[in-house]
């Protein structure tokens, strides 16, 4: 039972903690992170449920590999009626994944390997099974009554959008017990906790303190956006919410030394999303998720022209120093149409409407080999542009591999499936009955475990997951791909997508192309006149850059990095 | 020796005449080297900027024996340091200033002495020249620590010299003068006045005004357009997927082409919705304009209506007058055409005649991340400066874009392959489809975008109206291809013989 733990104050556990990994400040700028999913990733006592003795013993794979951080999707004990982001207790683990000391060992264990640990942390709601929300139901009275946000009526804050507006017709519920309604931003059956009381905003510390005491290296902080309420407003992204977060982010730099990261959850507009770093002088989060370049990249893709991608760089606002943006190919979550402004909106609907390929798409969650037909180059071409735009690339676990979904499990089960190991039974996964899987393993022909498993590609020297584990190690070469300016080059042909990335001491020029068929492209280059650029894969010395417009010839969805050797 | 030679000689420039006129016959940008030049005269010199390099605005005025007169714009350099660098197809002459050895040489060929322009727009600088002033007006431009070595030529031009300052400003130098107001200019300022924010609006200008106070426009500045591409190239690429993808598909029906079209991955109807909406807000700002007056918009009448069907009508006379055999396929269908120039007389009310672009086609614009920038504004090319500024109706520069989806379809088409080839028929069906979809979208969104406006005609009367300058376009494309693209022929040949054979 994790009550033991959970007295522990800051200092005791950080003693019992291995070494960490090297000091660097800035870490999550230079690193790769990868999601994953407890439950998919290995099952350590055959119950057909993964946990985390079976991802400690994974970890040598993602050292291997080349990750830096692993995201943990929600871990804590949860009546999983939200996929975990529905917490019922703060400091526990849900039982089929573990103790809190297996998390303990987990974090020591991916320390020594030299990598961090981060996980999800629910701040604007609990489970409605959570004891403080049992104890605040139960009377008028009640000290936790105030912990969350109570009406005599459910006008109040009606300017609010309902965010899940297939289940829900209200932001408030009615509780017979409690005899009020309650507010709930996303299902009813996630009360929103009261940010206005200091107890639950103390409470709230104290939960984050009680991790990073274990050793963890920070969150994914979701649905920022939403933690206080306010007449007259859309009880979002208000002032309120951004100065708690301030006030989070200095206590937990104050009293762990600065190398800890918060992941903002804020599923909007970059311009808007933007503020949830804050400033300079008052930060608020490390990093904030970039959520419309990845349909932007499929659309690039489809276009076969650059534009859509670049449109929304060119409209990504600049970030303060120390700040950086997650980027993804796929996640669990999806880009669907309400979370986006009405320009953008108009702008997927004009594209994306006419599109019978791309409509299939929206608002069903798919892994990236499906989404690409399963196309190698382009695949390639994704992770090229992944690990090469501003922002911190995070993986999606069975992604590296190529692995497939199985839409008919449903919306969010088909990414969820289990990790593919090898073509042993369940994949390598489980070696429980295999009706007792919490989800079946892919078995088809073509992503069935059997043909596409981490073991075959680790013997295959020309398999994806050999060519990522080689470009993870390129990216890890040259910190300008983590923290370097952004600019991209004027090309005459549209289906060229080419940037330069510099900071003081690397320049790297990346050319890609976004067309299923050759493409030259000509670039001024007159800057670099002299230089002699050198392809980061192969060292390949191209010809010296001269005074006339820079030939290359791209293969289809061909994408070369070439450091332009010197100083910009 | 005039008072302009002398301060060429005092720079170091003997002979400039002679120099010029050697000089001039090397440039791309000169309109005489074909001709027979009887005369070269420097016409007036002012000095932009003193020192080394200095920089000289020299006015030159060529005399023909068989053409009219011209005037060009000729901006120098003189310079003593590092001059040994300069590369000898920019040099006009060399000789000694102040004792010292120096290089003169074009202006506009990047770096310092093209800087000084920037420069003199940033402090709106007045030269006194010999005879008359350059006037150089600052609309905005801030140098800021950007300087002469990002300064260079853009390249690959005809008949002007631009300039670009890394990617903040370019700067469109005209080598030929043409005294008067600059139409390109005057349609700049009249959409910028007007809101209109799909234009690159100028940054400052530089004027001469020679000693009768008549003047010519001599460059422009305005904001470089960054990671631009033209709709022309857009749209092939889009083609270049549609007919790749049909080879990839076989062989289908003519209904299945349309759906293709609407399905293909590079689809261009989402650009070709926008495009319409940028075209539509321009015409609706060219209907507001009030000043100058000879801009203002009017109201066409029946006479109006009935001079643009007589022009129609001459225009296919004229190119049936041509004789060849490529034209036999017309000869039979002008009545046809005839008939439909001549039904616009039935129209009630034809809307409004505007300044208008008058020579609008994809290529005519360029997508940014910032959307579509419309750019040249000089007007039809083949016409003289007065039929330049004329008005019409907007409807002329829908028929051009119009035209010009059926030239990328079919243009793009002779890449896969050629008349009589086994797949050329199935995949013209496809460009068509894909032009006919394109046409649709772009007409039907810029229908949406004017709204109630009366810049054009009402129902049925408008697409009349559309058609007849479609059709008149088509005229005019065959017998411009017939004197430079003979191969072309075929592109509006064919959608003239269609169109007949539809109205027939």
């Amino acid at each position: 039972m994790a009550t033991s733990v959970r007295g522990s104050r800051k200092g005791e556990a950080r003693e019992l903690a291995a070494p960490e990994p090297t000091k660097d400040r800035l870490w999550y700028q230079h690193g790769v992170f990868y999601e994953l999913l407890v439950r998919g990733f290995a099952d350590s006592n055959d119950d057909g449920v993964g946990d985390i003795p079976g991802l400690i013993s994974k970890l040598d794979y993602l050292q291997w590999l080349g990750i830096d951080c692993i995201w943990l999707l929600p871990v804590n004990r949860s009546p999983l009626r939200d996929g975990g982001y529905d917490i019922a207790d703060y400091y526990s683990v849900l039982p089929e994944y573990g103790s809190v000391e297996n998390v303990r060992e987990l974090i020591d264990k991916a320390h020594e390997l030299g990598m961090r640990v981060i996980m999800d942390m629910v701040m604007n709601h609990t489970s409605d099974q959570h004891s403080w929300f049992q104890e605040a139901r139960s009377s008028r009275d009640n000290p936790k009554r105030d912990w969350y946000v109570w009406s005599d009526t459910p006008e109040r804050y009606s300017e609010a959008r309902i965010i899940f507006t297939d289940t829900e017709t209200s932001n408030w519920a009615w509780d017979e017990q409690a005899g009020q309604f309650y507010w709930h931003r996303f299902f009813s059956h996630q009360p929103d906790l009261n940010y206005d009381n200091p107890q639950v905003r103390d409470a709230m510390l104290d939960v984050i303190r009680f991790w990073l005491d274990l050793g963890l290296d920070g969150f994914r902080l979701d649905a920022v956006p939403y933690l206080f309420e306010r007449d007259g407003t859309i009880c979002e992204n208000l002032p309120e919410t951004h100065e708690y977060l301030a006030e989070l982010r200095a206590t937990v730099d104050k009293e762990y030394g600065g190398d800890k990261v918060l992941l903002a959850e804020a599923n909007q507009w970059p311009e808007d999303v933007v503020d949830y770093f804050g400033t300079e002088e008052r930060p608020e989060c490390h990093m904030c998720f970039h959520f419309p370049i990845m349909p932007r990249m499929f659309m690039s893709l489809r276009r076969e022209t650059r534009y859509p991608m670049t449109e929304i760089l060119e409209r990504t606002p600049k970030i303060p120093a120390g700040a950086q943006w997650g980027i993804f190919l796929r996640n669990h979550d999806e880009l669907t149409l309400e979370m986006v402004t009405d320009e953008e909106r108009d702008y997927m609907w004009t594209e994306y409407a006419r599109d019978p390929r791309m409509k299939l798409n929206l608002g069903i969650r798919r892994r990236l080999a499906p989404l690409l037909d399963n196309g190698r180059r382009q695949m390639e071409l994704f992770y090229g542009l992944l690990l090469s735009l501003p922002g911190t690339p995070i993986l999606y676990y069975g992604d590296e591999i190529g692995m497939g979904d199985n839409i008919y499990l449903g919306d969010r089960d088909g990414v969820r499936t289990p990790m593919q190991w090898n073509g042993d039974r369940n994949g390598g996964f489980s070696r429980a009955d295999f009706a007792r899987l919490y989800l079946p393993p892919l078995m088809d022909p073509v992503y069935g475990y059997q043909a596409l498993n981490v073991e075959a590609e680790q013997r295959n020297a020309s398999s994806m997951l050999h060519w990522l584990r080689r470009f993870l190690a390129v990216r890890h070469r040259h910190a300008v791909f983590g923290d370097g300016e952004f600019e991209v080059l004027d090309a005459s042909n549209p289906s060229v997508f080419a940037f330069l990335r510099y900071n003081d001491k690397d320049t790297i020029l990346c050319v890609n192309n976004l067309s299923r068929f050759p493409q030259p492209v000509e670039l001024d280059l007159r800057r670099f006149s002299g230089k002699q650029p050198v392809e980061l894969l192969g060292r390949v010395q191209f010809p010296r850059i001269g005074e006339l417009p820079y030939l290359l010839t791209m293969g289809p969805h061909g994408f070369y990095w070439f450091t332009v050797e010197g100083e910009k | 020796m005039s008072a302009a030679l002398d301060v060429l000689s005092r720079h170091g420039l003997n002979d400039a005449e002679e120099r010029l006129r050697e000089f001039l016959q090397r440039q791309r940008w000169f309109g005489g080297r074909e001709r027979d030049l009887s005369e070269v005269r420097v016409a007036d010199v002012g000095i932009l900027r003193e020192g080394d390099p200095a920089v000289l605005t020299v006015i030159v005025d060529v005399q023909y024996a068989d053409a009219e007169p011209e005037r060009y714009h000729v901006p120098l350099a003189v310079q003593a340091d590092g001059a040994a660098g300069i590369w000898e197809g920019v040099v006009v002459g060399a000789g000694e200033r102040d004792g010292r050895p120096v290089l003169v040489y074009d202006a506009l060929h990047g770096g310092e002495p093209s800087f000084a322009l920037w420069q003199a727009v940033a402090a709106a600088t007045e030269v006194e020249m010999e005879r008359g002033r350059l006037l150089c007006r600052n609309h905005g431009l801030a140098l800021g620590d950007t300087g002469a070595e990002a300064v260079r030529p853009l390249g690959r031009e005809q008949s002007n010299t631009s300039l670009v300052r890394g990617d903040l400003e370019v700067m469109k130098c005209f080598r030929k003068l043409t005294p008067g107001r600059s139409p390109e200019l005057e349609m700049l300022e009249a959409l910028g006045a007007a809101g209109f924010e799909n234009v690159a609006a100028p940054l400052g200008m530089v004027v001469y005004a020679d000693p009768g106070g008549e003047t010519s426009l001599v460059a422009m500045l305005q904001p470089y357009l960054h990671n631009g591409t033209d709709g022309w190239t857009l749209a092939c690429a889009s083609l270049r997927d549609l007919y790749a993808h049909s080879e990839e598909m076989g062989a289908q029906e003519r209904r299945h082409a349309i759906r293709v079209v609407s399905e293909q991955g590079a689809s261009f109807e989402g650009e070709s919705e926008r495009l319409a909406r940028v075209t539509a807000r321009m015409h609706l700002a060219l209907s507001g304009v009030t000043e100058p007056e000879d801009m203002r918009a009017q109201a066409t009448d029946p006479d109006l209506l009935r001079r643009w069907s007589e022009e129609m009508v001459e225009d296919i006379d004229d190119l049936l007058s041509r004789g060849g055999t490529r034209l036999a396929p017309l000869r039979g269908r002008r009545e046809a055409l005839v008939a439909a120039f001549r039904s616009i007389n039935g129209i009630r009310d034809g809307g409004l005649a505007i300044r208008y672009h008058g020579d609008y086609h994809l290529g005519q614009l360029l997508r940014t991340d910032g959307g579509w920038t419309i750019l040249d504004f000089e007007g039809e090319p083949a016409r003289g400066a007065t039929a330049r500024r004329s008005r019409s109706s907007a409807l002329r520069d829908v028929a051009g874009m119009l035209r010009s989806f059926d030239y990328a379809a079919a243009v793009e088409l002779r890449n896969w392959g050629a008349p009589g080839d086994s797949e050329y028929e199935r995949l013209t069906r496809y460009g068509e489809a894909w032009a006919s979809r394109n046409r649709e979208v772009f007409w039907d969104a810029y229908l949406d975008e004017l709204g109630a406006s009366h810049a054009i005609p009402s129902g049925e009367d408008a697409v009349r109206l559309r058609r007849a300058f479609e059709l008149q376009k088509g005229v005019y494309e065959v017998a411009y291809e017939l004197g430079h693209r003979p191969d072309w022929v075929d592109i509006p040949l064919d959608f003239l013989v269609r169109e007949a054979e539809l109205l027939a």
